[in-house]
């Protein structure tokens, strides 16, 4: 499985969203006008990128820049372990 | 208008008087200390009581909770205790800065239960809410060798405080804004997760529905904040659950109530973090037992589960 899809699963089974993978698109926004994420599902994928990529993001400003969508998170997990 | 637009200007249009009046009763203060100014309130609240719906609307949302079967002249009177209660509230903690801290009593019950968290090798989150004056109650953990984070725009805080520069120590406080980036929380966990404090409210309710949490409260079924729970839970940090209540002219008491360890890792269902918030509502209202004119949160807590 790619980084793109367990990325959705995860994101699907820890935020307690009604939906499937293939209803996210890789370059839709995650928040707001996009999938509409909240401020506390932005926490929450801190926990979930650090469970299942072992990534932690340490600040505020990586947060923003990888939260964009799956493609910006995907781009950011494969930096930090690269 | 969506919820969370209704929700963020309730909570935005809060002031009742002007500034001029707040500078009033400050000069006041300053020369004369509380007695004057509390024989001037009177007539003040008398005044919003009576001329103004707007005041008994939102006063209205807690009083009618707390005293279900109040006749029409007993609710009036209950509208200008509350609001005589608040006025008192604000003109001590104006005096606190006017006059010093030396000038007045407070007591901090529990203090060793908030002294034994801080042994522990986590950050903080204290919570409080609309009770007492918890602007006071903060500024009182001077003795705490750390800054304190408060969720609040900086100038928002101090406007919604009717606050002067010198009426609480601005040096001991930083401050989170719920407006910038993802509400703040991303802010929030990194300072918990470094050892730091963090203040929030425990009944202001930000964001949409999914970031409620209900909870029994006065006899019906209330929303309260999940962001506390779900950020102590994934900061891996416990909660102080710290009330404040003015007991005379010139004293406070501040009550550590409880001390709550979420377990890490619950994630988003807010159904995990209820019983969290059932212990806080409990609390809360047996707060308002204790003290029935000391709740100041006029925000409708009850009205999407009526």
């Amino acid at each position: 499985m790619d980084n793109k899809q367990k990325l959705k699963e995860a994101i699907i089974e820890h935020l307690n969203l009604e939906m499937e993978p293939t209803e996210i698109a890789d370059d839709e926004p995650l928040f707001d006008e996009g999938l509409g994420l909240d401020s506390l599902d932005a926490v929450e994928l801190v926990v979930v990128i650090e469970k299942h990529f072992g990534v932690k993001i340490q600040n505020m400003e990586e947060g923003m820049e990888a939260f964009q969508s799956i493609n910006a998170l995907e781009a950011f997990i494969t930096a930090q372990k690269g | 208008m969506t919820k969370q637009q209704q929700r963020k200007k309730e909570w935005s249009n809060r002031g009742i008087a002007k500034a001029w009046q707040y500078g009033f009763f400050h000069v006041l203060i300053k020369f004369g200390g509380q007695t004057v100014p509390y024989f001037f309130l009177h007539f003040v609240i008398a005044y919003y009581t009576l001329f103004r719906p707007l005041v008994r609307r939102r006063v209205g949302h807690y009083l009618n909770r707390r005293f279900p079967n109040a006749g029409f002249f007993t609710r009036l009177a209950n509208i200008y205790k509350h609001c005589l209660s608040f006025g008192q509230v604000l003109i001590s903690r104006s005096a606190i800065g006017s006059l010093g801290r030396e000038k007045f009593d407070i007591t901090f019950k529990n203090k060793d239960k908030l002294l034994e968290v801080l042994k522990r090798d986590s950050g903080l989150m204290l919570m409080t809410a609309h009770v007492g004056s918890w602007q006071l109650g903060l500024s009182a953990l001077d003795f705490v060798d750390k800054p304190i984070a408060l969720l609040l725009e900086q100038q928002m805080g101090k406007a919604l405080g009717h606050m002067h520069d010198d009426d609480i120590d601005q040096r001991q406080f930083e401050y989170i804004d719920p407006a910038g980036p993802f509400g703040g929380t991303l802010e929030i966990l990194q300072r918990l997760r470094a050892g730091g404090l963090v203040s929030v409210m425990g009944d202001r309710v930000y964001g949409s529905e999914r970031s409620t949490v209900t909870a029994p409260f006065l006899g019906a079924i209330a929303e309260f904040p999940l962001s506390p729970y779900s950020l102590a839970s994934a900061g891996e940090a416990p909660i102080v659950v710290l009330l404040s209540r003015k007991t005379g002219m010139y004293s406070f008491e501040l009550d550590v109530v409880d001390v709550m360890d979420i377990p890490p890792g619950l994630g988003r269902d807010s159904a995990a973090y209820a019983p969290y918030a059932q212990r806080f509502a409990y609390l809360l209202e047996e707060y308002t037992d204790k003290t029935p004119y000391q709740f100041f949160n006029f925000h409708n807590m009850w009205k999407d589960h009526a």
